[in-house]
């Protein structure tokens, strides 16, 4: 049984291990990395790098078909899965080849096998034992069950599903309205499914701005997605189309059927890593962690997925690096509040910061101003003109308390955003900045100007 | 000859330090040796005097967080025209620019700017206060919001009333609200994190002090030749210092998942100062005479006093003393001195009635007594090892003879 002594164990590969691993290499400490599966983890083998490979196919195939708009008349459109899977394998191998050079160029030491702890010191990784100063918990997410009778049939997949499917099933349930779901949902309307989705809550997204999530799911109803709010899923039994699924709604139980259920529900990957033999202490299923990022063990750090929702991969990367420093003697702060939210749904949708309600119930005087992209002559030309960019301001001394975009580039154009804040500009600042013209980020800096009530363009 | 003032490197870890106080104006004349500056490092301060006399020429504001060897002044031979570092608000928080005269060169222009976030900047300005009264917390040194809000909240009376709005009156009428100076918040975390990461115990033990008063006589008259009179806090030091290499596990701490027993016995001595607290070190005390280690008390006490000592002369204690007893104090709760796994606490000598039975028979007697108090971490030490240490400690002042066992 060999002994292995290392400054820092970084358990899991995938975009916190990664990012931690190197960071801590930087910093010049001695770092064993071990992966259970393979490099890259959630996203960049089942997640973020395939399912958004897929979607820029079906979202394109979905626009060439309303091309005649724009002067296109293409007659046949058709889909080759050969090509499609090709393509997605393709890239996700390239990428986790070009993850495992960055791990090994910087001196990485890679470990293959699930990690369990022995002490608070020490981990088992096979029959290798190996001894850390320190440890970072970075073994992701994994999926939950939805904890429903008839919840393991055959019919009810997750969206590692979607990554073999090369036939479009004629009818699906998607459960739940996170950003997985709504990508999924609307992945599987655009090539031509009858998709119907189930939010448990009074509307689509309710965690962000009311105003933006109406502006998305008007726009969703309209491309043909099916929503229902206020249902509740009680059960699930096969049937001879596929699954049927019996709902709580406000009116009473309904059955509904349909040729599959989706679902996305993730719960942070702990069980196999024997944390009480750490003294890691859980709460409520979740790490106990302070602002640090340490757990209440403080050698014993965390990062990503397995810290628990939102289950985004920038903000396991950042925590990550965060993390990496912390463990390695900085002091560190990590801002959960900063972390950019995104849905890459078609308008895409992302937001950074408090939400309207949520301004104004920590009692600020908000100002907010939505400017909509309608009259930007940049999305006009490209025919994307649903969505609109949304700031959320405090009216004293014109802090920029929240920003929220639906519309092309949202994913990108936030970015802006998320820098403003950080920097601790006000809108002030973003309204005095020129932007291109003609551009979709005009629209953020005449936001900005109608929150100083001053906007140029807007009738008054 | 122009003469540059800048941050000195005070120990092996000392990166960067604040300008807590300048003594002297900007464009004062100041003689060689004259205190002009007072600076602050996480766990000290220490003033800085000119090196040559001259004007001063001040580059940098209180306030300022600098790292080591940065320039923070000039000392020059001949007064200098220019824009001092206090001049008028608005162009202080942008872009001042001062000319410099050098011997020979011809003018320079030296470019003042303090980095802060433009809601900083305008939280400040709403409230009227001057950026350069705050010390920044963003990335080198760049004055965030939590700054300024965090200054606002430490200041006792608003800026005079301007156009702005009346401020609530509070229920509580503050007589004086003092911002937390670096060494008040350094002390403050220390003993918060003492108390919230480890399982503190006291033990006390009334002991017999008569044969160590005895011994301070002695000593008294033994070195009144080397013009040294021995503290009572030396004696102590000398007996712990002795006793610890007997009980190692108390001269121990926790390090990671281990506990560590050092080797070396250094004596923390808690001093007070006008600002606080502060620990000196009495390295290898178990080495040293006890004429010694009252001449290195002395030293350090005034260094500490002066604002002199260096961070490693407060870094590295194994074990603690803390002494109340002259200000009639009998027993306390002495908090530990992270990561050391105890602390002594030390009461007043008082004359008390005691029941002896020397004679066989009961018969009250006066006698001197004192209170030990020791603080241990339950988590590293039991309560039977660290009551015999408290039982040798009282064994060793009853009877100071054993100090030659």
């Amino acid at each position: 049984m060999a002994k292995v002594r290392t400054d820092l164990v970084v358990m899991g590969g995938g975009a916190a291990g990664v990012a931690a691993a190197v960071r801590a290499r930087q910093l010049g400490a001695r770092v064993t990395l071990i992966e259970a599966e393979k490099l890259g983890g959630v996203c960049m083998n089942k997640g973020c790098i395939p399912t958004k490979c897929l979607m820029e196919t079906a979202r394109l195939y979905w626009r060439i078909k309303r091309a005649g708009q724009l002067g296109l008349l293409i007659p046949n459109v058709e889909l080759d899965w050969n090509q499609i899977m090709a393509r997605k394998e393709d890239l996700v191998g390239y990428l986790r080849m070009g993850t495992e050079g960055v791990l090994k160029s910087n001196g990485v030491e890679i470990l293959k096998g699930p990690a369990r702890f022995e002490t608070p010191h020490k981990i088992k990784v096979g029959n290798e034992l190996l001894e850390g100063d320190r440890f970072l918990l970075a073994t992701g997410s994994t999926w939950a069950g939805l904890g429903i009778s008839g919840d393991t049939s055959p019919g009810v997949v997750t969206t590692d599903w979607l990554l073999d499917m090369r036939v479009v099933p004629q009818e699906v349930l998607v459960l739940g309205g996170g950003p997985v779901e709504l990508e999924a949902a609307q992945y599987l309307s655009f090539l031509g499914a009858k998709v119907t989705m189930l939010e448990p809550q009074a509307r689509l997204l309710p965690g962000e701005d009311r105003e933006m999530s109406r502006r998305l799911s008007a726009v969703l109803k309209e491309q043909g997605l099916t929503l229902l709010t206020r249902v509740k899923p009680l059960e699930i039994r096969e049937t001879e189309r596929g699954v049927g699924l019996l709902v709580q709604t406000p009116d009473g139980e309904k059955n509904l059927e349909a040729s599959l259920i989706l679902h996305a529900a993730r719960v942070p990957a702990l069980a196999e890593l024997h944390l009480e033999r750490a003294g890691v202490n859980l709460v409520e299923g979740l790490l106990q962690m302070d602002a640090y990022l340490r757990t209440n063990q403080s050698h014993i750090l965390a990062a990503g997925d397995v810290t628990g929702p939102p289950f985004y991969s920038h903000r396991a990367s950042a925590m990550a690096i965060l993390a990496a420093e912390n463990a390695l003697g900085s002091q560190q702060v990590f801002e959960q509040a900063r972390v950019p939210r995104a849905f890459f749904t078609y308008p895409e949708m992302a937001c950074v910061g408090l939400t309207e309600a949520q301004a104004k119930e920590r009692g600020h005087k908000v100002r907010s101003a939505t400017i909509p992209y309608s009259v930007n002559a940049r999305a006009m030309m490209a025919l994307e003109t649903d969505g609109a960019v949304k700031i959320i301001s405090e009216e004293t001394y014109g802090e920029i308390l929240g920003v929220h975009i639906v519309g092309p580039h949202a994913t990108e154009l936030i970015s802006e955003a998320a820098l403003a804040m950080e920097l601790e500009a006000t809108v002030e600042e973003l309204a005095r900045g020129m932007r291109l013209h003609p551009s979709i980020s005009e629209s953020q800096v005449e936001a900005a100007r109608e929150c100083l009530g001053r906007g140029i363009y807007v009738l008054r | 000859m122009n003469l540059e003032i800048a941050i000195p490197k005070l120990g092996m870890t000392m990166k960067e330090a604040t300008i807590a106080r300048w003594n002297k104006a900007d464009g004062d004349w100041v003689e060689e040796k004259e205190v002009i500056l007072v600076i602050e490092t996480e766990k000290i301060t220490y003033e800085i005097e000119a090196p040559q006399a001259g004007y001063l020429r001040i580059l940098e504001p209180e306030g300022a967080v600098l790292p080591v060897g940065a320039k923070v002044g000039i000392l020059t031979q001949e007064k200098l025209p220019g824009v001092p570092i206090s001049a008028p608000k608005e162009l202080k928080t942008d872009e001042a620019h001062a000319p410099l005269a050098a011997s020979k060169t011809p003018l320079q222009a030296q470019t003042f700017r303090i980095k802060a976030s433009p809601l900083a900047k305008r939280i400040a300005k709403e409230h009227g206060i001057s950026l350069d009264l705050i010390a920044g917390t963003g990335p080198g040194g760049r004055i965030l919001r939590a700054d300024v809000l965090g200054f606002l909240q430490s200041q006792p009376v608003q800026v005079p009333a301007g156009p702005s709005a009346p401020l609530p009156q509070e229920a509580k009428k503050p007589l004086q609200a003092v911002p937390l100076s670096k060494m008040r918040r350094q002390i403050m975390e220390h003993m918060h994190r003492s108390l919230q990461e480890t399982a503190q115990m006291t033990l006390t033990r009334e002991v017999d002090a008569t044969q160590l008063v005895r011994l301070r006589e002695v000593l008294h008259g033994r070195h009144k030749k080397d013009g040294v009179k021995i503290s009572y806090n030396a004696i102590l030091v000398k007996m712990v210092a002795r006793l610890l290499r007997e009980h190692p596990w108390v001269n121990a701490g926790l390090e990671g998942d281990r506990i560590v027993q050092w080797g070396d016995v250094h004596i923390g001595v808690a001093m007070e100062l006008d600002e606080g607290l502060i620990v000196p070190v009495v390295r290898d005390a178990d080495t040293l005479s006890m004429l010694e280690i009252e001449r290195v008390l002395q030293g350090l006490f005034e260094r500490a006093r002066s604002k002199k000592l260096l961070p490693d002369e407060i870094r590295g204690g194994t074990f603690t003393i803390t002494n109340l007893g002259h200000l009639g104090v009998d027993a306390f709760t002495p908090i530990l001195n992270r990561p050391e796994s105890a602390i002594l606490g030390v009461g007043r000598i008082v004359e008390a009635p005691v029941v002896s039975t020397h004679s066989g028979e009961p018969k009250l007697e006066f006698a001197k007594r004192m209170v030990l108090s020791l603080t241990v971490d339950h988590r590293i030490l039991d309560g039977a090892p660290a009551a015999r240490f408290l039982g040798g400690l009282a064994e060793i002042l009853e009877n100071p003879l054993l100090l030659v066992d």
